[in-house]
Formats: C-alpha cells, structure tokens, sequence
C-alpha cells in the first residue's frame, strides 16, 4: 500500500488550502473587515477540522469510503461515498475551469480554453497515474518554492509603499454582526474543504504527527490566505477589491521595486496555476479514490473515465461568470457545502460514538 | 511506449541464434587429452593459427618434452624467460624427481621450478584460451592432462594521469584508467579497510569484460548490492566496451531524459560514494566508473567541494542549480517573455530589445532555434574535430556566426547573449550526463513556450517534476531527499555543512552503520592558547 510521510501531508494541505483561494476575495460583502470574517472562518474551519480529525483518530486505518460503508450500512454508505465521488468530481471541474478562464483572462487571450485546461487535465492524469505517492511528492517539492513566493509578493508590497493600512479603518463599522454572518456562508471554502483529508488521512505513516501536522499546516495556509487577502484590501480598498475580478493581480500589478521588478502578475498566475493543478488533481484523486474503494479494485483504472467527465463538464458553463453563479447557486442555494461537509460528518461521528459505545 | 518497445525487441528474438558463441560451446567445454601435440593442434586450430600466438617447444631438464604457449603482445618475455624457460631447463631441484610419475613432474615444476608470481591449473580448452587472452602463459607437457598457467601479463597503457573530464583546483589529481586494476588499486589505496568488498563478474561472450563491483560491507545496503549482481547476471550480450554499455542494461528506467547512474573518472569521488554506502561497478577497459545508487541532487556535488572551505562550496552549490535551471529554461524564457508577456520587461529594456528586433525576420521562436542548433553544431564540432584545427573553429564559431549573424540581421544580438550564456551555464554542472538532458529538454521547452508562454514552461516543468518525483534509482526516489523529505540529510544538498557536523552518513544510500564520526569534533582554540 502506498504511504506518505508527514511532511507530504503538510505540504499538500497547505497548497490544496492556499490552491486558488487568492485569486476570490473571502468576505468582502463585509467590505474593509474581510480580513475579520479569514480570522472568524479560519476559527470555525479549525473546528470543523477538529471534528474530522476525531472521527479520522477513532478508525485511524479507515479512508471516507470505508468509514461511511462501514457505520452507514453497505447499502446507505455506498450511495453516500457515490455522492461524494460526484461532489470531488464537482470541485475538481470548478478548479479545471477556474484555471482555464484565469488564463485567457490574463496571460493568454488567443489561446484557447480548450487546450488549456486539456493540458492541465493531462498533467493530473499523468501524475494519479503515477501513484498518489508520487502526487504527494510533487506537493513536497513545490510547497517551499510557493510559499516563498507568497512571501517575497507580500515583502515586496510593503517595500514599494503601496499599503494604505488606514483603508482597514473604520474596524468593524457596522458591528461583528456581518462579520460573522458572512464567516457563516464562506468558511466552507477554503476552510470547510480539509474534509477532503478523510480521504487521505489514512495513508499517512506516522499515524500520531496527524493532528498536529494538519493543525500546522492549516495554520500556515490561512495565515498566506490572510495576509493577501489583507493586501488587497489596504492597496486596493474595499471597494474596488469589491469589484474586481481577480483582486490580488490588480495589487501585484501596482508594485515596482527599484523600477526592475514589476509587473509579476504573469508570476502570479503561475503561482495560481501551481495551486489550482494540485487542488484539482487533489479533488480529482479523492474522486478515482472513492470509485475504487465503491469497485474494489485498483484505481488506475478509472482516472481516464473520471478525467473524461471532469474534462467534458468544463465546457458546460458558458462563461466564467454563469461559472461563478453556479458556483453560487450549488454551494449556497443548494447548500450542497453545509450538507457534505458539515452534517453528513457530524452523523458519521454521532454514529461512531453510539456503536463505539455499543460494542464495548 | 513500452509496449511498443516490446514489440520491437521480440521481432528480434525469434531470428535463431547463430553464429560463434553457440557454436564453439561445445566444442570449448572440452578437457585436455594427455598429447602435448593434439593439445597444440587444438589450440592452434581453434584460433585459426594466429600469428600473435607463440608456441615454443623444448625439453625440460627432467627429460619431459614440453610447450609454452602465449600471445605475445600481453605477456612480460622478460618474466617468460627468467622465470619460467629458465628455471625449467637448468632446474636442478627437477633432478630429484628425474624418475618420478607425471604427477610429480607436474607438481615440481608448479611448486619448485617457476618463480612467477601467481600460477593456476586449467583442464579444460576454453579455460585455456582465456588464460592466454588475459597474458598468462601456459605450461604443458607430454602426458599431462592439464596446463600450468603463469601469471606473466603486461601490456601498453595509459598511466594515471590527472582526469579530462572532472578537473579541480584542490584536491587529488589522479584519474582512473582503461585498467580495471589499476582502478581497483586506486580505490584500495583510499580505502585500507577490509570492508571494501570486491565481486567480479566477466560479460559479454566475445569480449569477456571484467566488471567488479566494489562496496563497503556494513555500510552499504545489502539488498541493493543483491540487486545489482542481479543485474549484472542478467546480461547476456557479446560485447561490453565501456561502462556505458553496462550503465543502458542495468538502469532503472529507459524511457527518461535523466540518468540514474552517475559516472565519474575520479577514484577520491568514487571512494566517497562508496563510504556513504554507495556502490561502484568497475567495467575494465573504460576509466569511466559507475556509482549507484544516486539521487538528482548528486549531480551537482563535485568532489572539490569537500576540499574548500564550506561557505564557498556552499555558494558554488547553489550557483550550479541556479546554473542548472538557466542552461535548461533561459532560451524558453527570452521567447516566452518576448512573445507574450512584454509587459513584464522594464520600459527601457523593451525599447531596447524592440529595436534590436526590428530588423530581424523571424520569430523569436526560430531565431532562437537557429541559434542552438548552430551552437549545437560547434559544439559537436569541438569535440570531433582534430585538435590542430581547433582554433579555426572557434574563429568561425565566435566571430563569424556570433558577430556576422547580428551584423547581418539574422538574429537579434539580445539572442546571441541569451544562447551563449546558456552555453556556459550548461558547463557549470560538474556531471556532463546531466547537462546532456538538460540540453535535450531545452529545445522541448522551447517549442512549449513559443506556443503557450509561460503558461507553457509552467506545464513542462510540471510534467518534468512528476517523471522526476516517480523516478528511482535502485530503489532510491531520484528528488530525495526533498521529496520525499529527509531532513537529516538537509546538510549536504544546498549547503555543505563544515565537516565536523556531518555526523551521521546521509541516510539514503547506508541502511547500517550510520555513524560516521565523533559528535563534538568543533575546534576551538583550546585554554593554554588563551592564557597566551
């Protein structure tokens, strides 16, 4: 069985949580206390997190699949892990298009879509075909060249005297109320979505760093998601944070060092390309994962099927933002997030405790 | 891919074996008869009289008629004459056994009589012949059913001289040879330790290559040394004329731009290896040693480092990535940013470049084709041409297709930097077979980046880093030990910690014994020299 190390799971969930967070400004409806509802999410994702992590510590040895077949009935489970599988199929299909409009927006208007997102699409079936092993080491390699480049755009904002930190005044103008109720409809994402680790958890080798190295490592995303989503909002104010597509290009593009470095919006995109290939390929693995564990065979063969349908349910969206509104309209109409992350979990774990005690 | 190869190999296969190796077989396992005449004959039959194949008949001083056979051009005559021919005609102590049965004779002759060195006895044809092609020489006599063979080899070759294609400014200056004992001996000579274990294996039918694989018993780990013999025994070819040979059969994967196996001309390099638990494979006839198992990052260690100061070699290690990346991405880069991303180059430059361009008529995509591939051209120019008309190359190379092709408005002379800086970066890497894939993935990431930009360069290297996250050598993932991550071993890929901190063996390649030294061994000026 393939395993992976603690410093593979880390990495991976601090890039699968910084992925293509940037590219969206988390809670702006709050207008300049957005970085207030990161801070209050980050909070209510750590609790959620905290409840995947008990359930995962109680069957330590068990992925998602082979927790819900086992205290939901093979019947019951089997059709929940097949939902699941649509919903990692879902996710993986918004990252792909996220991607492929991101890039003709920005770097390469005449390109096609098509051949974008195909590309991107070969390189995750290229690397679930090599083995999650494999995939995880990628994350391993990459993760300390992207955080150090989150870090040198944020020293470099600073340095070219772009920052207006008297655009975060007035601190919570309209009271905490907003704040909070935007907390309540965003920390699903990116926070909510380490639910994906019950998928993941189980292969880790070192089964007693699990908690502290997710808990790190989702302290580290979050502090990265925090600080760019504060640049955007003390470089741009909130207002025009508000109404731009892709607020963090927009700071990028304003700073200039020693009038030599400039202009690293196309870095950026690619720094966005790097998260989004492994949040894609992330959802896209759960998702092959999940339809082995339902088959019971070896999950190589379904990366091609399952990579097809991502594939072709690209094109569905007319537009990046009919993609944004269905986007909106599944998460929150739906409340497809709430329900898939936050109760069918919590019945999973309330059943764990009722059987853990009935068959003592 | 590999199904194809497949395919390809077994069209092969089914042609019948034919020709010399299964033929002789037979014929070679035969023993000796009792004849010293049928004996010759066979002999001289079998190697179709070749002149180089000395037979000289006499009597021996017991009265036995006898033959020494040899080739001339491998064997000592001095050795033959003093120390065989000699002591048999004149030897006195053979009186003693004047009347003695044959085996007695024999027996005199090996443990009285020659004062060679190292003697061996052969009863079979083929073991015969192959004494006589490794410079032996060998004894026979009327009513022996087997041979003495003398050790009397020698022949022409290099010395040791200081290695061509791995030079240091500090540091040893001998280089291996084409003589796999003088190899060996190079090595012994730095490793006196009974651990250096040694196993010889011969391959190729035609050739009979030794190879030797070399290891430090209690250090290396046991079931890679296991692997690779097996390996080796798995080759069943004619011929092996360099480790390169070996290298093709016994690597883990062939379908890869990346070597898995490192060579190296240099025995203090080699003999590092084989102290952190790395193995050697010797193959005789070449001075290029393998060393295995290997991860990517030992591409970029040269042994020089160990030998200066940290803070340099530290300093060299991270130039040489920087080198690395830049002889592979820079010509990608200039036709990415050029071709669509403008914006991301400083006003001045642009204005600048721009003019450079105006001229020029081609894409910069094929003005930078042109380019590498007629700096490829030199470059295969350079190492084939005969020396004495070395310099003409590089005055054509230099100023006529530098300087001329920007003066003609060919290409841009922005391109001309960006080609020969990539030239040199490629050299800065102190092992060529890395540089050589670099090389070869330059031109794909070119063509990625003259279609998809950045986003294209972005993609290869993407692609470039799962083959290179699933690759192993001998069992060794090749991005250890970044990926997966191995801290202990963090003191020796970036930065060269200063020797007494290596305390411990880098823990990939020895599975036992990994101390490697005392723990406090900082030097710090001890108390009398304070009280001073």
């Amino acid at each position: 069985m393939e395993r992976i190390s603690k410093y593979q799971l880390g990495a991976m969930i601090i890039l699968f949580q910084i992925g293509s967070t940037p590219l969206f400004e988390i809670g702006i409806k709050a207008k300049q206390d957005a970085w207030l509802v990161v801070i209050v999410s980050m909070i209510m994702g750590l609790l959620l997190l905290l409840l995947f992590l008990a359930i995962q510590r109680r069957e330590p040895e068990k992925n998602l699949s082979q927790l819900l077949v086992h205290y939901f009935g093979t019947f019951a489970g089997k059709i929940v892990v097949l939902v699941y599988v649509l919903y990692f199929t879902y996710e993986a299909f918004r990252n792909v298009r996220d991607l492929g409009d991101l890039t003709l927006m920005t770097i390469l208007p005449r390109s096609p879509i098509s051949l974008i997102m195909l590309i991107l699409m070969s390189l995750s079936v290229y690397a679930i075909y090599k083995g999650l092993e494999v995939f995880f080491r990628v994350a391993e390699f990459i993760v300390v060249g992207v955080l150090g480049f989150y870090f040198i755009l944020i020293i470099m904002t600073f340095i070219s005297g772009i920052v207006h930190l008297d655009r975060l005044l007035p601190v919570l103008e309209n009271g905490i109320k907003p704040v909070l109720q935007e907390s309540m409809t965003d920390f699903w994402f990116p926070f909510g979505q380490m639910f994906t680790f019950l998928v993941f958890w189980s292969y880790l080798n070192e089964k007693q760093e699990m908690t502290k190295t997710s808990i790190r490592s989702f302290f580290i995303s979050g502090m990265v998601i925090l600080l760019t989503n504060t640049i955007n909002l003390v470089v741009l104010g909130p207002q025009f944070t508000g109404i731009s597509t892709v607020p963090l290009l927009q700071s990028v593009q304003l700073i200039q060092v020693a009038e030599v470095f400039e202009r690293f919006d196309a870095l950026v995109i690619l720094l966005f390309y790097a998260g989004i290939f492994i949040r894609s390929t992330l959802w896209y693995l759960a998702a092959v994962l999940g339809l082995a564990q339902l088959f019971h065979t070896g999950y190589r063969r379904f990366v091609l099927p399952v990579g097809v349908v991502v594939y072709s349910t690209t094109f569905l969206p007319p537009s990046w933002q009919s993609h944004l509104e269905v986007g909106k309209l599944v998460g929150v109409k739906f409340m497809m997030n709430p329900i898939l992350i936050g109760m069918i979990p919590a019945i999973l774990f309330i059943v764990m405790l009722i059987r853990g005690k009935a068959n003592k | 891919m590999n199904k194809l190869f497949q395919l390809f190999v077994r069209k092969y296969q089914e042609i019948p074996q034919q020709g010399e190796p299964a033929s002789d077989k037979p014929e070679q396992a035969e023993l000796l008869s009792c004849c010293l005449q049928e004996n010759i004959d066979r002999i001289k039959s079998l190697t179709g009289n070749s002149s180089d194949f000395i037979v000289r008949m006499f009597q021996g001083a017991n009265g036995l008629s006898m033959a020494i056979v040899y080739i001339n051009d491998l064997t000592d005559t001095a050795v033959i004459n003093d120390s065989i021919i000699k002591p048999i005609l004149s030897g006195t102590e053979a009186d003693t056994a004047e009347q003695g049965s044959l085996t007695d004779s024999f027996k005199v002759t090996n443990d009285m009589l020659l004062t060679v060195g190292a003697t061996n006895t052969v009863n079979k044809i083929n073991d015969f012949v192959s004494a006589l092609y490794n410079g032996n020489t060998v004894i026979l006599a009327e009513g022996w059913d087997h041979a003495i063979s003398a050790s009397t080899s020698k022949w022409q070759m290099r010395g040791v001289e200081e290695p061509s294609s791995q030079s240091v400014v500090r540091g040893p200056k001998d280089g291996f040879t084409e003589n796999i004992s003088t190899n060996v001996a190079l090595l012994r000579r730095r490793i006196k330790s009974p651990n250096l274990w040694k196993i010889d294996r011969k391959i190729g039918l035609v050739t009979q290559t030794d190879v030797s694989v070399l290891y430090l018993k209690g250090t290396a780990d046991d079931s890679v040394v296991k692997e690779v013999l097996k390996r080796l025994d798995r080759i069943d070819t004619d011929s092996i004329l360099d480790s390169g040979y070996i290298e093709e059969f016994i690597q883990d994967q062939t379908f890869t731009p990346f070597p898995t196996i490192i060579n190296s001309e240099r025995p203090d390099s080699v003999a590092a290896a084989i102290l952190e638990g790395q193995i050697a494979v010797l193959v005789d006839g070449t001075p290029f040693v393998l060393v295995l198992p290997i991860t990517f990052f030992k591409f970029f260690t040269a042994s020089e480092d160990y030998y200066q100061r940290f803070d340099i070699s530290t300093f060299l290690r991270i130039l040489r990535f920087c080198a690395f990346t830049i002889s592979m991405i820079l010509p990608s880069l200039y036709i990415a940013i050029t071709t669509f991303h403008q914006e991301m180059i400083p006003s001045t430059l642009l204005v600048s470049l721009a003019a450079q361009r105006e001229g020029i008529p081609f894409p910069a995509f094929f003005e930078a084709l042109l380019m590498e591939i007629t700096f490829e051209v030199l470059r295969e120019a350079g190492v084939r041409m005969p020396r004495a008309i070395g310099s003409a190359i590089s005055i054509v190379g230099a100023l006529v297709l530098g300087q001329a092709a920007v003066e003609a408005g060919l290409v841009s002379a922005a391109m001309v930097i960006v080609v020969a800086f990539t030239a040199i970066s490629s050299f800065v890497v102190p092992m060529f077979n890395i540089a050589i894939s670099a090389r070869l993935l330059r031109f794909a990431l070119m063509l990625l980046a003259a279609s998809l930009g950045l986003f294209g360069i972005m993609s290869g290297l993407f692609f470039l880093l799962i083959h290179m996250a699933a690759l192993r050598s001998f069992g060794i993932p090749y991005l250890a030990p970044i990926a997966p991550f191995v801290p202990n071993n963090m003191k020796d890929i970036f930065v060269r910690v200063p020797w007494w901190m290596m305390v411990t063996r880098p823990r990939l390649f020895a599975k036992q014994n990994y101390i490697r030294q005392k723990v406090n061994l900082r030097p710090e000026p001890s108390d009398t020299e304070e009280e001073k």
